[in-house]
């Protein structure tokens, strides 16, 4: 048995890129109404999608990203794929340095742990508290009313007299004395996820970096484990802040930080309930009995999570949060569950990887295939004969 | 109003790309322009400090194209200019870097270029704005609550 | 206005080509005259190659500020660097990266300025992949101190050294796979 080249595949292969060409233009078959989406529609009216692939795609690039959603026909995991592309063939010019989002111009802000947060809770575009019902008037909107929508919504809204900074939700518990104490930057460079590849253990960082351009329903599942049972906490939501952030830069010439752009993200801050095993410091463990005078070292304290993703994504930094949280608890005291183990959790929610290589599967692999199928008939020939 | 030099790229870039560069162009005509740094567009990685323990880490990456020249009038004056944008176009880059050197330098036609950072504040400010007002419409005012005789907690778990 | 060709893509991707058909063909003489105008190979190798994430050494102080500015090459120490710009004429008087045994592409290419590449009274024996048989290469002005250091620092492939020599407007690759004997002892 040998491998066979056929020669049909080239023509094939552009004949299913002309395929799926017909099938995206199909509209315009005798319909002189038909029209291109345009990207501006797709930025605008498809926003979330938008959000979600630059996010998965590691680079906020809003424009591309909306170009990615249309070529790739609505499809989230190719557009983030051909975003990654597109940015592996760009050279990294500089970094910034680390930024906060004190200054994020915010346009939703709340808290589930606090009803009087200082600078008040604003919800922002959202569908919380939305019935889903299907708006059926959608199905055929008058282009008109659709543009004076907007309008009247600006003309009627009130004059806005707020801050244009709001402090952060977790420094006034820290304030209290509730939570343990911002380890900060330890001298230490943060973990640049597209140069290095993960040797566990990881830096924090990298963990971090990883979740941030995981993929959305990935990250979702694994996170939703550790709420329904396969992990301890119940969190809270302490702050959930959605706004845009200056990117700053120095200036070439003066070397003042100076805004470069803005980008569009989500961040998340959980507390969890105190737990007596998290609060240990390492060394009183495996001292049970000659424990008292150690024990009393560490004061108990709520334990905390971090989420955060370009781009306006609430449950994927909500579950980004969990999941800090869940892997500093593994990375502490051993994983207990599989949303405690940094390795299967980290190596798992990449959505270029795992479409990938699910993709693969697609392949031809007839050479292996036919490998299997010697062994499996050989076998059942040694096993079937004696009979 | 007169914004610092650390607020012109925001400004500038309310405005359409080619009408940054026919003011640079028009701009640069008469003037000598020698780059220190090439126009380039690549990626800039954005370090974001967290929330939680306030440890640096990358949130992912942004478009970035950057520049750096020097002007020289005909007369010998010069001008330093540079620009970092959020961008994919290096052009824009270059188009930033003249009006940063016309503008700091106040080279003939700084005015221009003023009057340009002046409409695109305005603009941003507009965008500023309507986000507030976002914020405005949404606010969730909990005193009414207890105000209108409810219980103080019943609203919550 | 800067509107030397070699900062532009197109001339840089034609220039990056010249240097994969070089090392590709260990020895081989490639000359850039019509193509370069009058601008040294080594320049253009170099704007070629540096970008904001590529470490240079400079140990003969070679560049000037104006070019550092332009290659955006982040300077480095010359036992680290990736990339180490030299005067073929000078004595070696560093140890490069020689890579790690994980990370063997981490060993330094050198790029060594000398008076002529394929001409000159050196006559170096070649051979090793992309050499059909021996090749002779011929140089002039390469300080004789090269080529013993170089013998050192690639004996332990696959660590080691890659070396592209210039001379105003020809180059020619010696990678770190290459042997190089001097007329009468045979390539080892």
């Amino acid at each position: 048995m040998s491998y066979v080249a056929i020669k049909g595949g080239g023509h094939a292969i552009a004949g299913a890129a002309a395929v799926t060409e017909y099938l995206r233009t199909e509209e315009g078959l005798d319909n002189a109404g038909a029209e291109p989406l345009e990207i501006d529609a797709i930025l605008h009216q498809l926003r979330h999608l938008v959000d979600r692939v630059v996010s998965e795609g590691g680079v906020y690039h809003p424009q591309f990203a909306a170009l990615a959603v249309k070529q790739s026909l609505g499809d989230t995991l190719e557009a983030a794929f051909a975003l990654r592309a597109w940015r592996s063939t760009r050279p990294r010019l500089s970094a910034t340095p680390p930024l906060n989002t004190s200054q994020m111009r915010l346009i939703r802000r709340i808290s589930a742990a606090f009803k009087d947060i200082p600078g008040g809770q604003m919800l922002g575009p959202t569908p919380d508290y939305a019935l889903r019902l299907l708006r059926l008037d959608l199905i055929d909107e008058s282009p008109d009313a659709f543009r004076a929508v907007a309008r009247e919504w600006l003309d009627h809204c009130p004059e806005p007299q707020l801050p244009d900074t709001y402090p952060k939700v977790l420094d006034a518990l820290r304030a209290e004395g509730l939570l343990p104490p911002a380890t900060g930057a330890h001298g230490q460079a943060a973990f640049d996820i597209t140069r290095e590849s993960l040797v566990f253990p990881v830096p924090r960082s990298a963990t971090l970096a990883t979740m941030a351009r995981a993929e959305t329903g990935s990250l979702l599942a694994i996170a939703y484990s550790n709420m329904r049972g396969y992990g301890d906490v119940h969190p809270t939501v302490a702050e959930l802040r959605v706004g845009y952030v200056p990117v700053l830069l120095p200036h070439p010439v003066t070397g003042e930080l100076t805004e470069a752009g803005e980008v569009l993200m989500t961040e998340c801050e959980v507390v969890a309930m105190y737990n007596v095993q998290d609060a240990q410091v390492p060394r009183a463990q495996g001292s049970a009995g000659a424990a008292g005078a150690e024990e009393s070292v560490s004061k108990p304290m709520f334990t905390i999570g971090y989420g955060a993703c370009f781009g306006h994504n609430e449950v994927k930094a909500i579950a980004m949060a969990i999941l800090d949280r869940a892997l500093q608890k593994g990375m502490q005291n051993g994983p207990e569950n599989p949303s405690e183990n940094p390795e299967f959790v980290l190596l798992h929610v990449d959505g270029v990887d795992s479409m990938g290589f699910a993709s693969h599967y697609k392949m031809p692999h007839y050479v292996t295939f036919q490998s299997d199928l010697d062994r499996l008939r050989t076998t059942q020939q040694k096993s079937g004969s004696p009979a | 109003m007169n914004l610092e030099r650390k607020d012109w790229i925001r400004a500038l870039t309310a405005h359409p790309a080619a009408d940054l560069h026919a003011l640079a162009e028009r701009l640069a005509a008469g003037c000598e322009v020698r780059l220190t740094r090439l126009p380039q567009a690549g990626l800039g990685l954005l370090t974001l400090t967290d929330g939680a323990f306030h440890e640096p880490f990358y949130l992912g990456e942004f478009p970035l194209s950057s520049c750096r020249l020097e002007l020289t009038l005909a007369d010998g004056r010069r001008a330093e200019g540079g620009a970092q944008v959020m961008a994919d176009d290096a052009a824009l880059a270059r188009a930033l870097a003249i009006l940063d050197a016309v503008l700091a330098a106040r080279l003939p036609g700084w005015e221009d270029v003023s009057g340009q950072v002046q409409s695109g504040a305005a603009q941003r400010d507009e965008d500023d704005r309507r986000r507030r007002a976002v914020l405005a419409a949404t606010r969730v005012d909990f005193t009414l609550l207890g105000n209108a005789g409810e219980g103080e907690n019943d609203d919550d778990e | 206005m800067t509107s030397e060709r070699i900062w532009r893509a197109d001339a840089q991707q034609r220039m990056f080509r010249e240097l994969v058909e070089a090392f590709s063909r260990p020895g081989a003489v490639r000359d850039l005259t019509d193509w370069l105008a009058g601008i040294l190979a080594q320049r253009a190798v170099l704007a070629t190659l540096m970008d904001g994430e590529t470490t240079l050494a400079d140990p003969h102080a070679r560049l000037g500020a104006a070019d550092w500015s332009l290659l955006q090459a982040r300077r480095d120490a010359t036992e680290t660097a990736r990339y180490v710009v030299a005067d073929g004429r000078r004595a070696p008087d560093f140890q490069p990266a020689l890579g790690t045994l994980e990370s063997p592409e981490s060993g330094a290419t050198l790029l060594i300025e000398v008076a002529a590449v394929g001409s000159g009274p050196l006559a170096l024996e070649l051979a090793g992949p992309g050499i059909a048989g021996r090749h002779e290469l011929r140089l002039d002005g390469l300080h004789p101190a090269w080529l013993l250091r170089r013998a050192d620092w690639t004996t332990g492939f696959p660590l080691g050294v890659d070396i592209l020599l210039t001379d105003a407007a020809r180059i020619a690759a010696l990678p770190r796979t290459t042997r190089v004997a001097l007329p009468g002892n045979s390539p080892t």
